[in-house]
C-alpha cells in the first residue's frame, strides 16, 4: 500500500453540540478536538452519554429532527472547512465525501426497497452514470464486502438478511461512493461476538485495499485494540485524551483511561473483584465545575475541581486534558 | 402469495353467512307486526292473518330462514312491502347514485387527507401543522347533517351554484360528497400525520438523510412509502362511516340513493327492504375490508414472499 | 481524595404523575377545551334554573325571528327561545355521552382484560363477537339496535354504548396481551399473586392512559352519533330540546330562518370539538415516547 501523506483530512476544534429541551439545555458535546490522519483509522472511546455519537452526528449535519445544534467550533474536511455551509451544500457531503454507518443493521435499511435499489440511489445521486453502469458499481462494492451471493441480495429485501449481512449492506452503501471519511457509530455493538469479529476483519481488509479513512466511535476498549490507530477517549463531551493507540494502551496518562484499561478482566488473571471506577458519571444538568472527572478520581488535586485543565502533549502527539502533568500546579510533569 | 389471498377469501365466506342469519334474526326482533302493517290500520283479523299467510310470516322460523337464503342465492331479495315491487328493483334503481356519491367522497377525502397529513407532519410544531390539524379537527367533530346544511344554505341558496337535492348530473355530486367526505378526510389526515411522524423516527430515514437525499425524497419515497401500509389500512376502515355517514347525508339532500332507502324503510317497517339493505351494506363493508387486506400483501414484501 | 458525592444529583427525578402534568399545562388548547367542558357541565346541571325562557314556552307573536336582544339565538316555528332550548339541551347531550360511553368503557375493558389474559376459547369468543359488532358499519349498526328497541333517548344510549365496546375491549386486549409477558408481570407472578391481583393491579393501570384517551375522544363522537339518531328521527323525539333534533326541526325553515339549524348545529360542533382537543391533549401528555 502506497505511503499515506502525514496529512489531515479531517480536523475538528472546539466543537460545541447543545440540545435545547423544554427541561433545559444539555451540553453534549463541549469542546471537542479532534484530528484524523489520512487512510488511518481514529477510535472515538467513551461510556454512553460521553457525546461520541453526538459528534459523529455533528461531523455529518445529521442534527434536523432533534434539538440539537451545532454551536461552535470548526470542523475542516481535507483543507475545506465545513462549520458554515448551508444546509443543501451539507447535503451533498452526505453519503458523497462524508459517509456514516450506524449501530442497528437490523433497522437501519428500508423495509420495502430492495437492497440494489437502496444502493444504486447512492450512486446515481451524487455520480453521473447510467443506471445499468451504478448497477454493475453496486455488484462490485457488494463483492468486496464478501456477501455472500450478492447477485442475488440485490433484488432481495432487508427482511430476509441477517444482521451480519446487513452491516455489509451497509458498509458497502457508505464505500461506494468512494468517501473521503467514514464515520462508522458502534457498527458491530448489535452483532452476535462471532459475526462481529467477521465485521471486524472485514473493516480491517478494506483498510488495507480501498484505504479510507475512518473514524471508529465505540465503548468497547478491546475492538479498538483490533482496528484502530489512533484513539480519543471521551468523556462528558469532551475529549480527554488522545494519540497512537499503542501508546495509550501502554501508558495511559488520564486516570479515566488508566481506570478503563484497569476495569477489563484479563485472561488467565487471578482476582476478587473486578477493578471500576468509582461513582457514576454527572448528570448533564448539573455537571462539576472543573475537571469533569475530578469527582471519580483517586488523584484529584485541589485546582481540579476549580477549573478545567488544558491539553498536555507528549511525545508523538499523544495528549491528555489532566493538571496532573502540570508542574506548576503541583503535578508530576511529563 | 396467492395462498394468503385464497385464504383470506375463504375466512369471508363464514363472516358472510353469519351476517346473513344475523340480518334475518334481527329483522324479525323488530316490534309491530308487519302483517299489520301491511294490512293497513282498519283491516281485521282475518285479512291480516291472510296477508300474513302470503308473506309467509306463519311459517316456522327455520323454512322462513331458507327460503331467505334460497331467495338471496337467486338474486331475489324479497318484495317490499311499501311499493309491492321486488325489492332488488327498488335497490336497483338508487344503487348506482349511492355508489357514485361514495366513490367520489372517498378518492377526495383520501387525496386531500393524506397530502393534508403529510404537510402537517413535515411542519410538525409549525403553523403549518397548528392549520392542518385544526382543520382536521374541526372535521371529525363538526356532524355532517349539520355541514350539510351550511353547505346547502351557502353554496345552493345564496350563491345557487349547486343544486340542493335529486341526483342526475355531477353537480348534484358535489355538496353531498363533500359533507359526506369531510370527516373522513379529517380522520385520513390524523393519521396520516400521525403515521408519518412515527416512520420519520425510525433508524432507516436516518439513513436516507446519511446518503445524502433531499428532504423531499426521503419524505416521499422512504417514509410515505412505508406509511402508505397502514394509511390504506385506516382509510379502508373509514368504508364503514361512509356508509353510515350516506344515511345521514342522502336525508340531508333527498338523494335518492340506499342510504335514504334504508331510512324510508325503517319508518315505514318494510322488512324486506330493511333486510336487504342492512345485508347489503354489510356485505360492501366485508368486501372492502377483504379488498384492503390484499392489498396490503401487495404493498407490504414481507408477506408477498412468504 | 475522592470528593464527597454533589448535593443536586439526586433531585432531580420525576414522577409519571408529575410528568404528565408538565407535558399537559404545555397543551394550551386542551386546557381551553377542559375549561369549556368544565363549563357545560356546569350549565347542563344549573341549566333549568337560569334560561330566561321556558323551553316550552310558545310565543306566537315572534315565531322565526332570528337573534335579538331579547332572543339571542332567535325562535323556533313556535316562538320558542332557542337559546333556552340549547341550553337545556346539554344536559342531554352530556349525560348521553357519559352514560353510554362509561357503560362502554367498563364492558369493553372487563371483556378486554379477561380474553386478553385468559386466552383461549373465552378469548376467541369475545373477539368474535367484537369482531362482528365491527363488521357492522358504526351508525348502520347503532340504527339496527334502535330499530328493534324502538326509538327514544334511553335506546339510543344502549346503542351508542353497544357499538363502542368493541373499541375499548380490543384496545385493552392488546394492552393486555403486551403486559401479560412482561418481566415486571411476571415477577409479580413468581411472589404468588393471584390472577386477580395481577388483573387489577399490574395490568390495568397500564392501560389506563390509552383507556382515558379513548374515553374522552369516544364520547365526542358519541355525541355525534347520538344527535344523528335524533336527527333521523330515532331518538329522542319532540318536545325534548336534544340538539339533534333542535337541527332536523329547523330542516323546513332552512330558506328562511338559518339560525334555527346553525344554533343547534354549533352546539353539538363546539361540545364534541372539545372533547376532542382534550383527548388529543391527554394523548399527548400521556404518550412517553412523545420527546420534545
Amino acid at each position: 500500500m502506497a505511503e499515506h501523506k502525514e496529512k489531515n483530512i479531517l480536523e475538528i476544534k472546539n466543537l460545541c453540540t447543545y440540545f435545547f429541551t423544554d427541561s433545559g439545555t444539555i451540553k453534549s458535546v463541549d469542546g471537542v478536538d479532534i484530528t484524523l490522519k489520512e487512510g488511518s483509522t481514529l477510535g472515538i472511546v467513551g461510556e454512553s452519554g460521553s457525546g461520541k455519537s453526538v459528534t459523529a452526528l455533528s461531523i455529518m449535519g445529521l442534527l434536523m429532527g432533534t434539538t440539537g445544534k451545532v454551536v461552535d467550533g470548526k470542523i475542516i474536511l481535507d483543507g475545506d472547512d465545513i462549520s458554515h455551509i448551508t444546509p443543501e451544500q451539507q447535503r451533498k457531503l452526505r453519503g458523497n465525501q462524508i459517509a456514516m454507518i450506524f449501530q442497528e443493521p437490523m433497522t437501519s435499511l428500508n423495509p420495502v426497497m430492495k437492497i440494489g435499489n437502496q444502493i444504486m440511489e447512492v450512486i446515481l445521486l451524487h455520480q453521473k452514470v447510467t443506471k445499468a453502469q451504478a448497477r454493475q458499481m453496486t455488484l462490485e462494492i457488494l463483492k468486496k464486502t464478501d456477501i455472500p451471493r450478492a447477485e442475488r441480495i440485490m433484488d432481495e429485501y432487508p427482511f430476509q438478511l441477517s444482521g451480519g449481512q446487513r452491516q455489509r449492506v451497509m458498509i458497502a452503501m457508505g464505500l461506494v461512493c468512494n468517501p473521503k471519511i467514514l464515520i462508522a457509530d458502534e457498527p458491530t455493538t448489535a452483532l452476535d461476538v462471532t459475526i462481529q469479529a467477521q465485521i471486524l476483519d472485514l473493516m480491517n481488509h478494506l483498510k488495507k485495499t480501498i484505504g479510507t479513512s475512518t473514524i471508529f466511535v465505540t465503548h468497547n476498549l478491546g475492538v479498538v485494540a483490533e482496528i484502530c490507530d489512533e484513539v480519543a477517549v471521551m468523556y462528558c463531551g469532551r475529549v480527554v485524551e488522545a494519540g497512537d493507540v499503542y501508546r495509550i494502551f501502554a501508558e495511559p496518562k488520564h486516570p479515566y483511561t488508566k481506570g478503563l484499561l484497569a476495569s477489563i478482566p484479563k485472561l488467565g488473571e487471578h482476582v476478587e473483584r473486578l477493578d471500576c471506577i468509582p461513582g457514576n458519571v454527572p448528570n448533564p444538568k448539573f455537571m462539576p465545575a472543573g475537571c469533569k472527572f475530578a469527582p471519580r478520581c483517586a488523584e484529584a488535586m485541589d485546582i481540579c475541581h476549580e477549573k478545567e485543565p488544558e491539553f498536555y502533549e507528549f511525545e508523538n502527539g499523544h495528549k491528555s486534558k489532566c493538571w496532573l502533568y502540570d508542574k506548576k500546579e503541583g503535578g508530576v510533569g511529563r | 402469495m396467492l395462498r394468503y389471498i385464497v385464504k383470506r377469501v375463504l375466512e369471508v365466506i363464514p363472516t358472510l353467512l353469519l351476517i346473513t342469519f344475523f340480518v334475518f334474526m334481527f329483522v324479525r326482533m323488530i316490534p309491530g307486526d308487519p302483517a299489520r302493517l301491511v294490512a293497513g290500520v282498519d283491516a281485521t283479523g282475518d285479512t291480516i292473518e291472510v296477508i300474513r299467510e302470503q308473506l309467509g310470516l306463519n311459517k316456522p322460523l327455520f323454512t322462513q330462514y331458507f327460503n331467505y337464503m334460497a331467495g338471496l342465492f337467486k338474486g331475489d331479495l324479497g318484495t317490499s312491502l311499501k311499493t309491492n315491487r321486488a325489492v332488488s328493483y327498488e335497490i336497483g334503481l338508487r344503487y348506482g347514485n349511492t355508489i357514485k356519491l361514495a366513490a367520489a367522497s372517498l378518492t377526495w377525502s383520501c387525496i386531500v387527507g393524506i397530502l393534508l397529513g403529510i404537510w402537517s407532519g413535515k411542519n410538525r410544531s409549525k403553523w403549518q401543522d397548528y392549520t392542518g390539524m385544526t382543520i382536521a379537527i374541526s372535521g371529525i367533530s363538526m356532524p355532517s347533517f349539520w355541514l350539510g346544511f351550511i353547505v346547502i344554505m351557502i353554496f345552493s341558496v345564496k350563491l345557487k351554484w349547486f343544486p340542493t337535492t335529486g341526483a342526475g348530473s355531477w353537480k348534484n355530486l358535489v355538496l353531498p360528497a363533500f359533507t359526506l367526505g369531510s370527516s373522513i378526510a379529517a380522520i385520513i389526515a390524523r393519521f396520516t400525520r400521525s403515521s408519518i411522524l412515527e416512520v420519520m423516527k425510525e433508524d432507516y430515514i436516518r439513513t436516507a438523510r446519511a446518503k445524502g437525499l433531499k428532504e423531499k425524497i426521503v419524505v416521499w419515497k422512504h417514509a410515505f412509502r412505508n406509511s402508505m401500509i397502514s394509511v390504506i389500512t385506516v382509510a379502508g376502515m373509514q368504508f364503514g362511516h361512509l356508509l353510515g355517514g350516506s344515511v345521514v347525508t342522502e336525508s340531508v339532500f333527498a338523494y335518492p340513493g340506499i342510504g335514504s332507502y334504508l331510512l324510508d324503510s325503517i319508518n315505514y317497517r318494510d322488512y324486506p327492504a330493511i333486510q336487504s339493505l342492512i345485508l347489503i351494506f354489510s356485505l360492501h363493508f366485508i368486501l372492502i375490508n377483504l379488498v384492503v387486506d390484499l392489498l396490503y400483501a401487495v404493498l407490504n414484501p414481507e408477506i408477498q414472499l412468504s | 481524595m475522592i470528593k464527597k458525592k454533589q448535593k443536586d444529583q439526586n433531585t432531580d427525578f420525576s414522577t409519571p404523575f408529575s410528568e404528565f402534568t408538565r407535558k399537559f399545562k404545555k397543551q394550551k388548547t386542551a386546557i381551553v377545551a377542559g375549561g369549556f367542558i368544565l363549563l357545560l357541565c356546569v350549565i347542563a346541571i344549573i341549566a333549568y334554573q337560569i334560561v330566561p325562557y321556558g323551553i316550552n314556552e310558545y310565543d306566537y307573536s315572534s315565531i322565526l325571528k332570528g337573534p335579538s336582544a331579547a332572543h339571542w339565538f332567535g325562535t323556533d316555528e313556535f316562538g320558542r327561545d332557542i337559546f333556552s332550548r340549547v341550553l337545556c339541551g346539554t344536559r342531554i347531550s352530556l349525560s348521553v355521552g357519559l352514560v353510554s360511553v362509561t357503560t362502554a368503557a367498563v364492558t369493553g375493558t372487563l371483556l378486554g382484560l379477561i380474553g386478553g389474559y385468559y386466552g383461549g376459547w373465552i378469548d376467541s369468543i369475545i373477539m368474535r363477537i367484537c369482531d362482528t359488532l365491527l363488521a357492522f358499519p358504526g351508525l348502520i349498526l347503532a340504527i339496527g339496535i334502535v330499530a328493534i328497541l324502538g326509538p327514544g333517548l334511553y335506546n339510543v344510549v344502549i346503542a351508542v354504548a353497544i357499538f363502542g365496546i368493541p373499541n375499548f375491549a380490543r384496545l385493552v386486549r392488546s394492552t393486555t396481551l403486551q403486559l401479560k409477558n412482561s418481566v415486571y408481570v411476571m415477577a409479580a407472578r413468581s411472589l404468588g399473586a393471584t390472577d386477580s391481583r395481577i388483573l387489577f393491579r399490574y395490568i390495568l393501570p397500564g392501560a389506563v392512559p390509552n383507556i382515558i384517551v379513548q374515553y374522552t375522544m369516544s364520547i365526542g363522537s358519541s355525541i355525534l352519533t347520538a344527535s344523528s339518531l335524533s336527527f333521523l328521527g330515532m331518538g329522542a323525539s319532540p318536545p325534548t330540546p336534544e340538539w339533534g333534533l333542535l337541527l332536523s326541526n329547523g330542516r323546513n325553515y332552512m330558506l328562511t330562518a338559518m339560525h334555527v339549524t346553525i344554533f343547534p348545529g354549533l352546539a353539538i360542533f363546539m361540545t364534541v370539538l372539545s372533547f376532542n382537543l382534550l383527548g388529543d391533549g391527554l394523548r399527548d401528555a400521556l404518550d412517553p415516547k412523545l420527546n420534545e
